[in-house]
């Protein structure tokens, strides 16, 4: 029981993330000017399920904030109050106090001091809402009054509900309890229900009988029924109410435990509830049985009088009984900790489920390889074979995250760091929906974290700074995320002062980084700010100037199989490229041969493959080679020379050309022949070794030998520039 | 086989390169293979061999002779490699023979002297008493050098600008 | 054989809530992401009683009751409406639209059952 409460807590804060994601994007775009009711209801839908389930969960003050935050989204959703940028800045300040507010209900973080934001949200509520009746009052009431005109009491009954011991017993007590109208104490008189269902309670599905069968469960009885109205049986309507009902009910019975079942059909039926003495009498006698409850009050209670005990949990009218109960659960955030360990669980057993589909994967081709088709069609293998891609793509399915997961914090960090720094920054944002393994989602967060403040502590200009060399005051920070073919590419672009190359190289000289003398092109100059225990900031500054920085973002980076690419343009900006593996990925890809060992090119780089005739590919220069391709002459490298493995190479005649798609423009890459098209299964290499410039991963093909699968952009790009760089894998 | 041992012993797998005796420790090891040719990787350091598939992963095999800085182990029929976990990380190594699995105590185990050397793969050198084949009894025993499998990890973190 | 409840909310820990407590209760549950779904959902399970949640993307739970309604075959099914709050406005739009009842959310096992109960034996 505790197992899947647990377990669907853990989907609610999953739900809270989504939420979150899909707040925070409303109240961008709102603070970016769309105030269209779609946006609108958007945050507000968002807001609201985290409140509901907040509720259902116990989180007392993520209920509350989220409900005073609702209760503004509310109004601008109405149009009461308009989704000015100072109405927006506050929703976007509460949105981050209800950010730190599910991390604190997760039990990971502490709780927020939300004093200000909810002072705040009260204040857009009073002034924007002053014409509005209802709403302000509403809004200045303390917590928990709010609480109680929106029916939260049961927040603590239901917290008694989810504990491990709640749910079965209670809902098994109602069930079997027999209507015991015997025992029902005759000192004090019961209550007598007149009940004259009105047509609309029949209506959309409504039983009155039902409803009073309600009431006998909770030990009351039918005295008389009322047919006197009951037409002939031709003319009567059979949607039309005749019956009045008169009912008793125990004297023990709380006035509106008996009200709360006409709930449903109570707008105009007539529903009398009364009794011959007065009810003053109640409370006393409903004293003794709280009393009895209090010793032992998480539980039920001993054994005096069946009908009264049973029932006190449930009714929870008494205050003392309530807040026991609501204490221990309130601080206690125990029920979060497991949920989040299930959701690591969970990965370990899809990478277990991955590997082994990877497996299935293979076999398939082996089998495919080794049966004749009409072999394969005998044993249905094409079947088994559509079957098992499915799975994969079900596995697969389960692992990709959309990156704005991993995007999600930014806006955040921004805000804060904007405060902490005095610069004012901009934020855009595209490609949040490019599917990304999830575990490389969660590893790309820091180094994420790393490059945004590298951004904003380094690379932005302050405000006046800024007007004084004529740009806009505010800095522009573009993070994009795009996938290209195997890889992910996820940018972070300021339009910054760019690197002071000098002052890098300066400093790296002074660190003993690279000698005095050495000589180093723009790009290399940059790379230095990836170098361990680089820092350029003058001070040292609360943000990114410790130490560790873009050296961190530099080996998470490598670790993941992936590698850090910096642009920049002194006065105009920066642009860091992570460049990560789709690991755990499958590619289209297309199986080449040469000098014996096959390679896999990702389908989606091929333009066209060529066959040259004699003298179509000729020598540029004694490295360099070009191939005509309907009056265009396009580079050509030879696979052969750019992995090193020296001059046999075949008379282009003999060979192919594939001409590849990178950023560098189309590229002809020479190999000896096409084997076959396929879907493969990506295994890193990087898990075992340092990343190969030029490589992707490696496959295992259909007989269980190993296909190398080429990073067609690292390798065209390599050839032009440091070839150092493809010596990465060298030096371990 | 257990690879649990007492305190203060464990087991380790002694193999030959050339004349010398190497041992690691049995707890890393995962198996041993035949040899076979794994796929070469471009770029990389000559005693990086290639890669190959262990039961649907990629891992690199390494020759060790060369990787210690000897000369290039010749493959032969007892050629093997040995797989090994590597804080994590599996890495094949090319070794002339495997010879035998022996219990050592950490007592007999002597630190392996400072050779200048520019990178210390040698953890420690142990005398065990060779298995008689041919029925004598082992004489004086054999050398062997225990290595530090940490110090041949491929994934070591690199220093920039290397 | 127990009654079938379709159970539309966009919230997954919700519809979760919901079985949990319901099933434990004697009834099937079937569930529905949205109003599209749940419309979707009515025809395919024909469930004994609808429980929808409001606030939902593409179709909210009024409209989701309102063309539920309009279904002859459906014109009979009880169908309670799930909310954080229920002013009597809101109960008036939901009785309106053609709800039965209502249940608030949060809710406790019984309570949610007594409701069910109440339109559903």
């Amino acid at each position: 029981m505790s197992d899947e409460l647990d377990e669907i807590q853990a989907i609610f804060f999953e739900e809270c993330a989504e939420g979150l994601v899909t707040a925070e994007q409303g109240l961008s775009a709102m603070a970016g000017g769309d105030v269209s009711a779609d946006v609108i209801a958007g945050v507000f839908r968002a807001v609201h399920s985290i409140k509901g389930g907040a509720g259902a969960f116990g989180h007392a003050a993520l209920t509350a904030f989220s409900h005073r935050f609702e209760n503004v989204l509310d109004e601008v959703r109405a149009g009461r109050i308009a989704p000015t940028p100072g109405v927006t800045a506050v929703m976007l300040t509460a949105f981050d106090i209800l950010s730190d507010h599910v991390e604190a209900s997760k039990g990971t973080a502490p709780a927020p001091a939300d004093a200000a934001a909810l002072a705040a949200l009260d204040e857009v509520l009073a002034t924007g809402g002053a014409g509005t009746p209802a709403a302000p009052v509403a809004a200045a009431t303390p917590v928990i009054e709010a609480a109680d005109d929106f029916g939260f009491t049961p927040v603590t009954a239901v917290i008694d509900d989810l504990d491990p011991f709640g749910f079965e017993p209670i809902g098994v007590m109602l069930e079997d309890l027999d209507p015991q109208p015997a025992e029902a104490p005759s000192e004090v008189a019961g209550w007598t229900v007149r009940f004259a269902p009105s047509r609309s309670a029949l209506a959309n599905g409504g039983e009155p009988l039902l409803v009073v069968r309600e009431v006998e469960h909770l030990g009351g009885s039918v005295v008389d029924i009322d047919c006197s109205a009951l037409p002939p049986l031709r003319d009567l309507d059979p949607e039309e109410s005749y019956m009045v009902w008169t009912l008793s009910a125990p004297a023990t019975l709380p006035q509106a435990d008996i009200a709360e079942c006409f709930d449903f059909v109570s707008p105009d039926s007539i529903i009398e509830i009364t009794r011959a003495e007065p009810p003053a009498d109640t409370d006393l006698e409903l004293a003794p049985s709280s009393a009895a409850a209090a010793p032992d009050p998480g539980h039920a209670a001993p054994e005096p009088t069946s009908a009264t005990t049973a029932f006190s949990p449930n009714r929870a009218p008494e205050p003392e009984v309530l807040a026991l109960a609501v204490v221990p659960k309130s601080d206690t955030p125990r029920a979060a900790e497991p949920a989040a360990q299930t959701i690591r669980v969970d990965l370990t057993k899809l990478d277990m489920l991955l590997n082994l589909v990877g497996e299935l994967v293979i076999r398939n081709s082996i089998l495919t390889d080794r049966l004749s088709p009409k072999e394969q069609q005998r044993v249905e293998l094409p079947e088994l074979a559509r079957l098992t891609r499915e799975i994969q793509d079900n596995v697969m399915s389960l692992r990709a995250q959309p990156i704005k997961q991993a995007f999600s914090r930014v806006p955040r960090m921004l805000r804060d760091l904007s405060v902490e720094t005095g610069k004012l920054v901009l934020l855009e944002t595209t490609g949040e929906s490019t599917e990304v393994d999830k575990g490389v989602i969660e590893k790309i967060g820091d180094p994420l974290t790393h490059m945004i403040r590298n951004a904003v502590d380094h690379g932005i200009e302050s405000p006046d700074d800024r007007a004084a060399v004529g740009k806009p005051r505010e800095g522009t920070i573009r993070l994009s995320a795009e996938q290209k073919s195997a890889r992910i590419f996820v940018r972070v672009s300021d339009d910054g002062r760019g690197i002071d190359r000098a002052r890098v190289r300066a400093k790296a000289v002074e660190k003993g980084i690279i000698p005095a003398d050495a000589v180093l092109s723009n790009e290399e100059i940059d790379q230095l700010i990836c170098a361990p225990g680089f820092s350029t900031a003058e001070s040292i500054s609360n943000i990114s100037g410790r130490g560790v920085g873009m050296d961190v973002v530099r080996s998470n980076v490598e670790a993941l199989g992936g590698r850090v690419e910096i642009s920049s343009v002194p006065g105009q900006g920066t642009t860091f490229t992570m460049i990560l593996p789709l690991t755990l990925a499958i590619l289209d890809g297309m199986v080449v041969r040469l000098a014996g060992q096959r390679y896999v090119l990702p389908l989606a780089t091929v333009v066209e493959s060529v066959k040259p005739e004699p003298g179509q590919v000729r020598p540029m220069s004694r490295t360099t080679e070009v191939i005509e391709l309907r009056g265009n002459y396009l580079p050509v490298r030879r696979l052969g020379d750019l992995f090193g493995f020296g001059g046999k190479g075949r008379a282009p005649e003999d060979s192919l050309v594939i001409i590849v798609e990178s950023e560098a423009g189309h590229v002809g890459l020479m190999v000896d022949t096409i084997e076959d098209r396929r879907e493969v299964v990506i295994k890193s290499l990087d898990q075992n070794l340092h990343p190969i410039r030029g490589l992707g991963g490696a496959t295992i093909l259909g007989d269980g030998s190993i296909a190398l699968i080429l990073d067609v952009e690292a390798l065209v790009g390599s050839s032009a520039s440091a070839p150092q760089h493809s010596l990465k894998g060298l030096a371990a | 086989m257990s690879t649990t041992n007492s305190p203060g012993e464990r087991k380790m797998v002694t193999f030959s390169l050339g004349q010398q005796m190497f041992g690691i420790d049995m707890n890393a090891l995962i198996e041993i293979r035949e040899w076979e040719e794994p796929t070469p990787l471009p770029g990389v350091a000559p005693f990086i061999k290639g890669v190959t598939n262990l039961r649907g992963t990629v891992i690199p095999v390494v020759g060790l002779a060369e990787r210690i800085g000897w000369p290039a182990s010749k493959i032969h029929s007892r050629s093997c490699i040995l797989v090994v976990n590597i804080s994590g990380n599996q890495c094949g190594f090319l070794v002339d023979e495997v010879a035998d699995i022996v219990l050592i105590k950490d007592e007999d185990v002597q630190p392996a002297p400072d050779m200048e050397t520019a990178e210390n793969v040698i953890r420690g050198l142990v005398q065990i008493s060779t298995r008689a084949t041919d029925g004598s009894q082992g004489e004086a025993g054999t050398m062997v050098s225990l290595l530090d499998l940490n110090a041949l990890s491929l994934t070591r973190q690199l220093d920039f600008a290397a | 054989m127990s009654k079938l409840i379709l159970t539309v909310d966009d919230s997954a820990s919700m519809r979760m809530l919901l079985k949990t407590s319901l099933s434990q209760q004697g009834f099937r549950i079937e569930g529905a992401t949205d109003g599209v779904h749940g419309l979707e959902r009515m025809h395919e399970v024909n469930p004994d009683l609808l429980i929808t949640d409001i606030n939902m993307p593409r179709m909210d739970g009024f409209e989701l009751i309102e063309a539920v309604r309009a279904l002859p075959q459906f014109r009979g099914t009880p169908i309670l409406v799930l909310s954080t709050e229920f002013s009597d406005d809101k109960k008036a739009r939901a009785r309106s639209a053609g709800a039965t009842g209502w249940i608030t959310k949060p809710f406790e096992a019984t309570k949610l059952g007594a409701a069910v109960r109440r339109v559903c034996p």
